[in-house]
């Protein structure tokens, strides 16, 4: 795992106040609320979140897939490669979708068309974005390339998606999403529907895959063993904020402050190596999206919660990489206001 | 316990009513439907039944007046009051007669859902009713039994108990799968009470918006086994016969073909309209 | 393949069966016995008797729907009308092809209209392309056929002198009647394909179509069009059995000699044989266009097409 980066690396992505709602004609749902956050190239970062936290919104609204008519971006920026996705066209952004950014969907059962062989909706990409100017040939070879790639015997492309397994599916997910070996992947929960056995393997795929192509890869779980395992760089979501972003080192390292929802998931995981008698689940629900409370979101089941988080939105408080969004940091060593340091950073 | 189910019920169904009123086209389909409905139950009522039958050749074709509101037909008979009975007896037919056919074929596919032996024989006999043209069926039941009111009620419930029993079927299935019922069995509460405090309540949606859709399927039906003389005799009034009677005279007075006609067109638009906005409601997946 | 479609075959079979004791048994019921509905109301009681011997309607009632069965099938006899004492199966076979005409007509009507104006509908949701057609197919589904019809030939025929009002000589008759027929047809059908066409645009793998760089047209016809198609291809099927059955409004209106008005003619008259020989060919016909429907869709949709092909599944 490489370590908090000191040098300046290239940003692949970079998220800038984010602001996603889904309009119905009855409700507002705020479903992402003002995230921000960067991807170095070849890096990987975790979005780790309870079910309802904003993780594929952001996704979507990373691909500008957002349901078109209910799903608005209401505010800020996504520069993909230091362009903005958001300003391109939607000529620009069928060049980018597949070819620059590529998305692993979360259920294979239903993101695979039922009628069109996997053969076929491999190598629609290739095709489309086939700037080399392969030949058919060329492209059958590369599909078979990619069906090797994630273990699937190529002589199956014939197939039909009903034909195969949850796991077989879920790597012909994969084999899509790789196919023009894109610079930017965005995996969404890709193993939730799978099996423990097969989670590990295509995990694993995964894995080598961004190793051996040096895709950016932003890692979408609720399940914070995938992130240790997978991820260099954490953001924890939380009702549609980041809560807490940082390495992977300073989220996973216990001796460091922490956000308390942060703190929270740890607690409903168990540890091999100490002896707890009962794991603490964090009480209570995730705030409904259509009204939010007043303060701090989380505050409603925070158990360090203050009169203050009651009332007023907290700051996010920054020392090095690692940021926190909650009121309790302001009087922790070492942490400062992000605007704060960035006011120092512009005067210096 | 009961009074948490009813509360919940309540709800439910205020939920649904909130989401229909903001379906602007299935309220003007209500609102249109409750005032034809106003028109022809509850205004005849004002209207002496003789006036629908009242022959008077020496007025016959007489253009609308203040007398006769709709003008008069090929008797001299009073074409409005004709117009507002006949559209009681068309509705009348479509409404008992979808409550009929629901009664029967929803039973037949509650019964198949819900028991595996009784599936395969039920469903069977259904597949061969439904290979048969509903109206064909209808003909042929009225041929058999004698075309009369009852008569032609029974015959186009018969004609839509394939369609009623597959829909509860379906319905029924997609519940009876679910995990909640087989914890229920496995608690020990009888199929009846199953069927009733779970089964029933959760697919009334399906079953309340295929009976709206059906009426007017039903109410049409019944108007072209009328039109084609094998329905509601004259000269008892209803629409389908009206029509037959006015295409003899379409040259002379255009007017008693357009009036009826229009009366159809409407009840079935609205309903159709009320069925499309309670569909949404029930489902708001569905609504885009 | 072969397999799915011999099993449908196969399926027909007993279909066709129940139907024809479905229909014989309820026609049985009809007040009168043949006799003296041939021979009229100064008939005595042994001649009555003596014709309806003849005629085999002494025998058991399970006898005689064997033998009416056993005629059919082996001889393709349908008996012979109460009323003018001729074969029913050479007056069949005369009106089949009217009935046959007017119904395939409607529905192919029905189907380039309604097919791709409802995905046009779907494709341009909430612009004046969907909502314009919507509300007039709204309309024209709500339209009773006779009533479409009469109104057909009061406009064209009567006041526009464009198309005759009766007959079936040529095919320029067949337009009025197809018309009437298959326009609320159309409508119902262009309302079907719509949310069809919109549920499928939602679906998952849609998304997927596009998060691969997919333009939208693309989107639409390679990805969508075949998904939404399926549930269509059924309800053409189904449809076009309603739309048997539904002609008989339309023949009545236009003084078409199809086997709809062969049916209400022999009600009227109580010439039995003739309202069963025409329902149950009627019956046979819409049977036969489901059958078809379905090994259409068995192509369509390879989720069939492989539980039957013997491949792997």
């Amino acid at each position: 795992m490489t370590s908090g980066t000191t040098e300046p690396k290239e940003l692949m992505l970079e998220v800038k106040n984010l602001t996603v709602e889904y309009q119905s004609d009855l409700e507002t749902v705020h479903a992402v609320n003002g995230i921000s956050f960067s991807l170095a190239k070849g890096g990987t970062i975790g979005l780790v979140g309870e079910t309802g936290a904003g993780k594929t919104t952001t996704a979507l609204a990373l691909m500008r897939l957002l349901p078109e008519r209910t799903g608005k971006i209401r505010q800020g920026d996504i520069l993909l490669n230091g362009t903005s996705v958001l300003k391109s066209s939607d000529k620009e952004l069928m060049l980018l979708r597949g070819e620059t950014i590529a998305m692993i969907f979360q259920d294979p059962m239903t993101s695979l068309n039922p009628v069109l062989t996997i053969g076929d909706q491999i190598s629609e990409s290739i095709l489309l974005h086939n700037s080399q100017g392969r030949t058919p040939e060329q492209i059958q070879g590369r599909v078979d390339e990619v069906l090797n790639m994630v273990g699937i015997p190529p002589a199956r492309k014939r197939e039909y998606p009903h034909q195969f397994s949850g796991g077989m599916r879920q790597r012909v997910v994969i084999a899509i999403a790789m196919a023009c070996e894109p610079d930017l992947l965005i995996a969404d929960e890709p193993t939730t529907a799978l099996d423990v056995t097969i989670q590990a393997q295509v995990l694993m795929m995964i894995r080598k895959l961004r190793d051996r192509l040096g895709t950016s890869l932003v890692m979408i779980t609720h399940d914070l063993g995938i992130v240790a395992q997978t991820c260099d760089n954490v953001a924890v979501m939380y009702a549609g904020q980041l809560v807490e972003v940082g390495s992977a080192k300073d989220i996973f390292n216990r001796e460091n402050s922490h956000h308390p929802y942060t703190n929270g998931l740890f607690g409903s995981i168990p540890k091999l190596n100490e002896r707890v008698k009962r794991l603490k689940p964090i009480p209570g629900l995730m705030p409904d999206p259509t009204a939010l409370p007043e303060g701090c979101y989380f505050s409603p089941r925070c158990a360090e919660s203050a009169n203050m988080c009651l009332k007023a939105r907290p700051e996010v408080y920054v020392k090095g990489e690692h940021k926190i969004k909650c009121h309790k940091m302001r009087n922790v060593d070492g942490y400062v206001k992000e605007e704060a340091e960035r006011e120092e950073a512009e005067r210096g | 316990m009961t009074e948490e189910i009813v509360f919940r019920k309540q709800s439910g169904a205020k939920e649904i009513w909130r989401r229909f009123k903001k379906n602007k086209s299935a309220v003007v389909g209500l609102v249109l439907f409750a005032v034809m409905l106003v028109a022809c139950f509850i205004v005849p009522l004002l209207i002496p039944y003789s006036r629908v039958t009242q022959q008077s050749i020496r007025n016959k074709f007489a253009p609308p007046s203040i007398e006769h509101l709709a003008g008069t037909d090929h008797f001299g008979r009073d074409e409005m009051a004709r117009l507002l009975y006949g559209g009681r007896m068309t509705m009348s037919v479509g409404f008992l007669a979808a409550t009929l056919s629901l009664l029967v074929g929803g039973s037949l596919g509650m019964l198949a859902s819900f028991y595996d032996k009784a599936d395969n024989l039920i469903m069977r006999c259904i597949d061969v009713l439904a290979s048969m043209p509903p109206v064909l069926m209808a003909l042929a039941i009225v041929s058999a039994l004698g075309a009369n009111l009852r008569n032609v009620i029974i015959a186009i419930a018969v004609s839509r108990i394939p369609a009623f029993c597959r829909v509860v079927r379906a319905a029924v299935l997609g519940i009876v799968d679910q995990e909640y019922i087989e914890a229920a069995r496995a608690g020990g509460t009888s199929d009846f009470r199953i069927l009733t405090r779970h089964v029933l309540p959760n697919c009334l949606g399906t079953i309340i918006v295929q009976t709206t859709m059906n009426i007017s399927l039903l109410m049409l039906t019944a108007a072209s086994l009328s039109f084609i003389g094998m329905g509601i005799q004259p000269p008892a009034p209803e629409w389908g016969s009206m029509l037959s009677e006015a295409r003899e005279y379409m040259r002379s007075a255009p007017l008693l073909m357009f009036l009826p006609g229009i009366g159809i067109a409407l009840v079935t638009t609205e309903l159709n309209l009320i069925g499309d906005g309670l569909r949404d409601a029930f489902d708001p997946r569905l609504k885009t | 393949m072969l397999k799915y479609v011999l099993k449908r075959v196969l399926f027909m079979i007993p279909i066709l069966f129940g139907v024809s004791f479905l229909v014989f048994a309820i026609l049985s019921f009809t007040p009168g016995d043949p006799a003296s509905i041939i021979l009229g109301n100064g008939a005595t009681q042994e001649a009555i008797d003596q014709l309806n011997h003849e005629l085999g309607y002494d025998l058991p009632f399970l006898q005689r729907y064997f033998i009416y069965v056993k005629d059919i099938v082996t001889k393709f006899d349908f008996g012979f009308s109460y009323r003018t004492r001729l074969p029913i199966t050479n007056e069949l076979m005369a009106r089949l092809p009217i009935s046959f005409r007017l119904a395939f007509l409607s529905i192919l009507l029905a189907c380039l209209f309604g097919i791709p104006i409802g995905i046009l509908t779907a494709v341009k949701q909430y612009t004046i392309l969907d909502t314009a057609p919507t509300i007039v197919a709204l309309i024209f589904a709500a339209l009773p056929t006779f009533w479409l019809g009469m109104l057909l030939l009061y406009a064209f025929s009567l006041k526009l002198g464009i198309f005759p009002s009766y007959g079936a000589t040529t095919w320029v008759h067949f337009i009025l009647p197809m018309l009437g027929l298959g326009l609320p047809e159309a409508a119902t059908m262009m309302r079907f394909t719509r949310s069809s066409m919109l549920e499928t645009i939602r679906q998952d793998y849609i998304r997927t179509a596009r998060s691969k760089g997919a333009p939208e047209r693309r989107v639409i016809w390679k990805h969508a069009l075949k998904n939404a198609l399926i549930p269509i291809v059924t309800i053409v099927g189904i449809d076009f059995a309603a739309l048997m059955g539904d002609a008989c409004g339309t023949e009545v209106l236009y003084s078409l000699p199809g086997l709809c008005t062969m049916i209400i003619n022999g009600i009227r008259q109580k010439d039995v044989p003739s309202v069963m020989g025409a329902t149950l060919l009627l019956t046979a016909l819409c049977s036969l266009v489901v059958l078809l429907v379905d090994i259409i869709y068995a192509f369509i949709d390879p989720r069939i097409k492989a539980k039957y092909s013997g491949s792997r599944g």
